[in-house]
Order: structure tokens, then sequence, then C-alpha cells
């Protein structure tokens, strides 16, 4: 235990000194301060900035009717909307954009409802076009003028102004902040991606670290002294305990900027984070770490050079890139089966369930089976990457074949 | 009294199907340097691996001082391994006191001894120094500092003059002799024979996994002395009663006697002859050709896979 600790300590003391480690731990809080000074400095032109990123630019549209349905310039679309006498004359103005799209209505479009958009430029503007919201309010608007009152037609085109009123589980109305949406789901998001990239920075230093002894023909020195067990635990906890200082300085340097938000635009208690979701995450976290570290040591134990183990490792890394190719269902669905599916599987599941987690409430259930699975992974990565961190450590100049990793098992 | 410091008995070890040790036992005496011999491939990195318990024996036992090895007892030894390297991005001194802490010794006490190391050996003012700046044979020094840097009873070295400049081999030599004199006991493990003639006390001759020589040097190489002398002297008589034939030697002529002469016959008769004798020696075969023969006689024509010596004839 003392050799493992010693082991520990070095790892942890010579990593944190890497360049690599110092940058990213400081590069993510600094990012941050510089969002809120820029905040704080331009307030609201930066929020209707970003707003304006998020609406599409206002188009001119132009139509042929042949129905003579279309009411000659309502006051609702002046300037929006340009009627055209054929369709000819409608393409051309398009062509030589001074109109973005067209859409023609044929004589029997009340029988019918059929509506021809045209636009440039692929299947998805057109496709845009054809979608819009504006397009039915304004057929809508010009099918019902004249016919019924004003108000009755105001109700027609848009019967319905939501708005979300949040209740807490005791049924009460809960006072939620405009800003609430960055406590409930931007916060704990990026807290997941964050806790997902320190998993993979340790687990990363720590194939660096066993590569780098076995190329530097370190490791039967270091065997002299100590097993591999204790090499490889030793080596799991100094980088742990990196991980674990780096997602600290993480939510410290969070908790400043947010108590600086909170003094900046006076926003009051806009964490709600629940200490179940932050003791589930750090579960996580350290079941994940774990995972990929012994996998990611193994790895390293079996390549002769650093670049060779990465090529091994790149097989786990793929896995775990799994749930960010996913994520755009995940965000669309959190519950959707695939996404349920990764939660299940030990290579995924600490990466999905953290970003799950961030966005939707997960049942009971699914994070007992998905802990079980998890754990169940790590114990049969830590018995067999023993065995073959053991058989791999001294073979040198020569990669670990299936016939070497047969060998390993049947002598440790 | 004579005490076995580490005891090898019956040693198998295979890799793959292939046997690298077959039944090998020896015993090396505390305070004793002791020559582990042997082509490349005989399977002597594999008993010393398995001494090391880095890696497992099929069947047999290795006792250190009575007992199995295990974690507590490694940390007495002191390990020179044949594949061997430092943390090239350590400073030179923190590399060496990480090593011995990893042997059990304090923190404090282990930056003193390797302090003392490096100043024996030349390398104090490189101490702060990371171990990638330094040359190679500053390198190869540091490595047997960090063998010997937390003070083992026994020294296992695995070719310890592979790669070294004839100066770094003297000091080397000197500083195997300074442990051994303060009472260390130490292993050389080499296929280098003549180092071996020249340093050890008894030694293990292996090939192919298995014992061909072993007991203390002076006893074998008497076993299998030819029946000759080396000469050098001015001129020769023309006929020597009791010689057999002559043969030139690289260090004078060698003088094969008949059975029933001794050398000291030849020595007066040389003397009656009026003949200036330089030096007459009793000659003796090198271990290498006592290696050779032996696997001979043993039904394995000897191929040399690693012949390294240049088939002389020394003298004792």
């Amino acid at each position: 235990m003392r050799r493992t600790l010693i082991i520990a300590r070095q790892e942890f003391l010579v990593n944190v000194r890497r360049p690599g480690f110092i940058i990213m731990t400081l590069l993510i809080p600094a990012l941050g301060l510089v969002a809120l000074l820029v905040a704080s400095l331009f307030g609201g032109q930066v929020g209707s900035f970003f707003e304006s990123q998020f609406n599409p630019q206002v188009e001119k549209i132009g139509y042929v009717d042949h129905s003579g349905i279309v009411k000659a310039d309502l006051p609702q679309h002046k300037g929006l909307y340009v009627a055209y006498a054929d369709e000819t004359l409608a393409r051309a103005d398009m062509l030589a954009g001074r109109i973005d799209s067209y859409f023609v209505l044929p004589e029997d479009y009340l029988a019918t409802g059929t509506v021809k958009v045209y636009a440039v430029g692929g299947g998805f503007s057109s496709l845009a076009a054809a979608d819009s919201g504006d397009l039915r309010s304004f057929l809508l608007t010009n099918l019902l003028a004249g016919e019924v009152d004003d108000a009755l037609l105001a109700r027609a085109t848009e019967p319905a102004n939501t708005e979300a009123i949040t209740l807490t589980k005791q049924g009460e109305i809960s006072e939620e902040s405009p800003f609430s949406w960055i406590g409930d789901f931007l916060v704990p998001y990026l807290f997941s991606i964050l806790f997902v990239v320190t998993i993979f920075t340790a687990s990363g230093f720590l194939l660096q670290s066993v590569s780098e002894e076995k190329e530097g023909r370190i490791i039967e020195i270091l065997l002299s002294s100590v097993n591999p067990t204790q090499l490889l635990a030793g080596k799991i906890l100094g980088l742990g305990a990196l991980g674990l200082l780096q997602v600290l300085i993480w939510i410290a340097a969070g908790a400043g900027l947010l108590m600086g938000a909170t003094a900046l635009f006076a926003v009051a208690g806009v964490i709600k984070l629940s200490l179940g979701t932050v003791a589930l995450g750090l579960l996580y976290f350290v079941l994940g770490y774990l995972l990929f570290a012994t996998l990611m040591a193994t790895a390293g134990s079996m390549g002769t050079t650093q670049r060779e183990s990465q090529q091994i490792s790149g097989i786990f890394s793929m896995a775990a890139a799994v749930p960010w190719m996913t994520m755009g269902m995940v965000l669309a669905n959190p519950d959707s089966a695939l996404a349920v599916a990764l939660s299940y599987f030990p290579l995924t599941a600490p990466v999905m369930m953290l970003l799950r987690m961030s966005i939707s409430t997960i049942p009971p259930v699914q994070i007992a089976i998905s802990l079980a699975s998890l754990i169940a992974g790590i114990v049969i990565s830590l018995w067999a990457g023993a065995k073959i961190f053991r058989g791999g450590l001294l073979m040198y100049g020569k990669r670990l074949g299936v016939k070497e990793i047969v060998q390993a098992f049947k002598q440790a | 009294m004579s005490v076995d410091m580490i005891r090898v008995e019956s040693l198998v070890k295979h890799y793959a199907g292939v046997k690298a040790v077959d039944g090998v036992s020896f015993s090396v005496v505390r305070g004793e340097m002791f020559g582990l011999l042997g082509p490349n491939g005989a399977g002597k990195t594999t008993t010393i691996r398995t001494m090391m318990d880095i890696v497992r024996p099929d069947s047999g036992t290795i006792t250190l001082l009575g007992r199995p090895v295990n974690e507590a007892s490694k940390a007495g030894i002191g390990y020179l391994p044949e594949e061997r390297g430092l943390y090239r991005n350590y400073g030179l001194l923190e590399c060496l006191v990480y090593l011995a802490t990893l042997k059990g010794l304090p923190r404090a006490d282990a930056r003193q001894r390797a302090m003392a190391l490096l100043e024996r050996v030349g390398l104090a003012e490189y101490a702060r120094r990371k171990v990638k700046e330094l040359s190679k044979g500053m390198t190869q020094k540091a490595q047997f500092l960090a063998a010997i840097v937390h003070d083992p009873e026994l020294l296992i070295l695995d070719e310890p003059f592979q790669g070294l400049d004839p100066v770094n081999t003297e000091l080397l030599k000197t500083l195997l002799i300074e442990e051994q004199a303060r009472g260390k006991t130490i292993i050389l493990s080499t296929h280098n024979m003549n180092q071996v003639e020249e340093m050890c006390n008894r030694i293990l001759l292996m090939d192919e996994g298995r014992v061909v020589l072993y007991g203390p040097l002076d006893e074998i190489k008497a076993r299998h002395a030819e029946h000759a002398v080396l000469l050098q002297c001015d001129a020769l008589p023309a006929t020597l009663p009791g010689v057999q034939r002559v043969e030139p030697h690289n260090q004078g002529q060698l003088l094969v006697l008949e059975q029933d002469t001794s050398p000291q016959e030849v020595l007066r008769r040389l003397v009656e002859a009026g003949v200036n004798v330089q030096r007459f020696e009793v000659a003796t075969p090198p271990l290498e050709e006592i290696f050779i023969s032996v696997v001979e006689r043993q039904g394995a024509p000897f191929h040399r896979r690693s012949a390294s010596g240049e088939g002389r004839v020394s003298a004792r």
C-alpha cells in the first residue's frame, strides 16, 4: 500500500506540472470569465445578437394567384409579399435576387389546397420556405378577411399565445427567473461535458505514463520494487486525484463566476442542482474514470511505442465517442430506446448518463442497471487488464498479439 | 561459515512452448561475486527475472536468505536489468530519489544517499539536470546508481558492461569491487566470459536453459586444464624430452606435455639446457573453450551463436 501511494504521489506531481494540464485547467475558467465580462460590458446587446442568430432572415416572397383568393395588399402583409401576373416574371425576379422565393396558387386551390413553392438553392431552402408559418397565416388572412370579424381573424391566425408555468413537486408555482434555463440545463450540461473531458485527460495521461515507462525501459526497474498491480493501482490513484483536482478547480471557478453573474445581473438563485444529482454525477465520473483508466493502462502496456499504444486505445475512445455522435438525438429525446441502450453499455454508459442527467430525470431502475453494468465492466477490465498489463509490460520490440494475450492469461 | 544469500532449486520456466529455463539449481554465498554466464538466449535473463519475482516460474523454488522472495525482501536487492532506462523528463536526483523511495527508503535518506553517490561518480553538478540532457556515459553511470541507491545487500546486474566505454567499464569494476569489499553479494550476468574470469569467484554457466558448468572458477579451470605450459623464452632447444609438441601462442609458446611428464620436470630441463626463461606458467584454457568443449561433449555440436572470445589460450 505504501508503495502504491508513493507511485500515486509521483504520478500526481509529475503530471500536475504538464503544460497541457495547466493550460486545460485554467483555460475553461478563463473562457467563462471572458464571457462574463463581455456580457456585463455589452449587456442586452449580446442577448439580442444571440437571439438574431436563431431567427431566420426576413424574406421577400412573390406569388402568382390563379385562384383569385388573394385580396390585394392587406395591411398585415404590406411590403413582404409581391404579386406577379405570371410565373415567368416571378421566376426572373427570383433569379435576379429581388425576391427570395415565390409560390403559385392554382385555379383549383380552394378545392385541393395545393400550393407550389419555388426557391433557389436545393432541397433544404425550398423546404424551409414551404414549411414557413408566415405562408399559412398569409393564406388564412386572405381566405377569412372580410368574412369574419377582425378579432376572430386575429385569433384564427394566432390561436395560442403560450406561457409556460413550472410547478414545484408540492404543486406550488415556482418563481422561475428568465435565466432559469442556465441553471436547469446549461450548467449541468456544461459540467457533464467537462467531466467527460477530465476522464479522458486523466486516462490519456495514464496511457502516456505507462507507454513512456515501457518505451524508456524503466518498467523492469520498477517491477524489481513493486508488482504490476501496485504499479497499476498507484497510477490510477495518482491520476484520478489529478482529474478530481481539475474538476474541483472548475467547480470552484464555476461557483465564483455564478456569484459574479448574480452580482452583475441581479439574478438570484440561478443554480438549483439537487445534491443527489451532483453525487450521482460524481459517481459516474469516478466509475467512468476507473473504467477508461484501466483500459488505457492496458493499451499502454500492449504497444511497444506510445504511438502504437494510442492506436490500440483508439478502439475504446471510439466507443466513448458514440454518445457524442448521437447527441442531437439525445437532446431531442433523452429517453429514446437508443439513449437507454447506450446507458446500459459499460463503454458508453458514463458519457451517456452524464449527458442525459443534465437534460432529463432518469428513472432509478435505469440508473441501477447502468451502474451495475458499469461496475461489472470495471471488474472485468481490471481483471483482464491486470493480466494483460503484467504480460505486456516486459514485451519489448513486439506488439502484444492474440497469442501473447492468451499466454498472459495462462501465466498470471 | 558461509551463508546462502539466494538459493534457486529446480527452476523451470516455459515461454510459449519453449523451455527457457530447464531445471536450474544453484546458490550464491553471501559476500561473493558470482558469475552467471552463457551465450545470448541461454536463459540467464529469465532466471534473473524469476529471482526478482518479475516472472513466475512454472516450478522450482527461490529463497532469499532462507525465505521466499516477496515485496519486502525485494527491497534488499538492487537490480540492473539488461533492458534499462531512466525517466528522461525527470531531474537526475529526482529520478534516483523516486526509485529509492520505491525500495522503501525514507525520502530524506534517499536524497542524502543519492547525492553522495552522484558525488562519488562525479555527477553531483548534474543533479538538477534532466536525464535527457545527460550524455550516454553519464546516463549509464546513473543507471548503475539507481540499482545501488538504496544500499542493497544483494546486487543483480544483467549485462552491466554492455555499451560502456573503457573508462566507464573500469569505473564500474572499481565500484563493484568496493561494494563487495563492503560485504555486499553480487551476481554478474553476462555473455562475455573474459570479464567474469577477471572478477568472479564462482560461476554458473548456462546453455539452452540448462546448467553446463557450476562451481568455483579455479576448480572448473583445473578440472579442464590441458596438460600444457605457457613459455616465454629466448630460443627453444630443438628437442625437449617430455614435450609432445609446441604450438604458437600470442603470449609465447604453448608446450603440450606427454602424459607422464610434470611441468616441474620441463622447467628443470629448460634451466639445465641454459634457456633464458622469462615466463613459465601452467596453461589453462579460457572459460569459453571449456564451455564449448563441455557442450560438445554433451552431444550438441556447439555452433557459435555469440562467440565473443577470440579462441586464445590464457594462463593461470
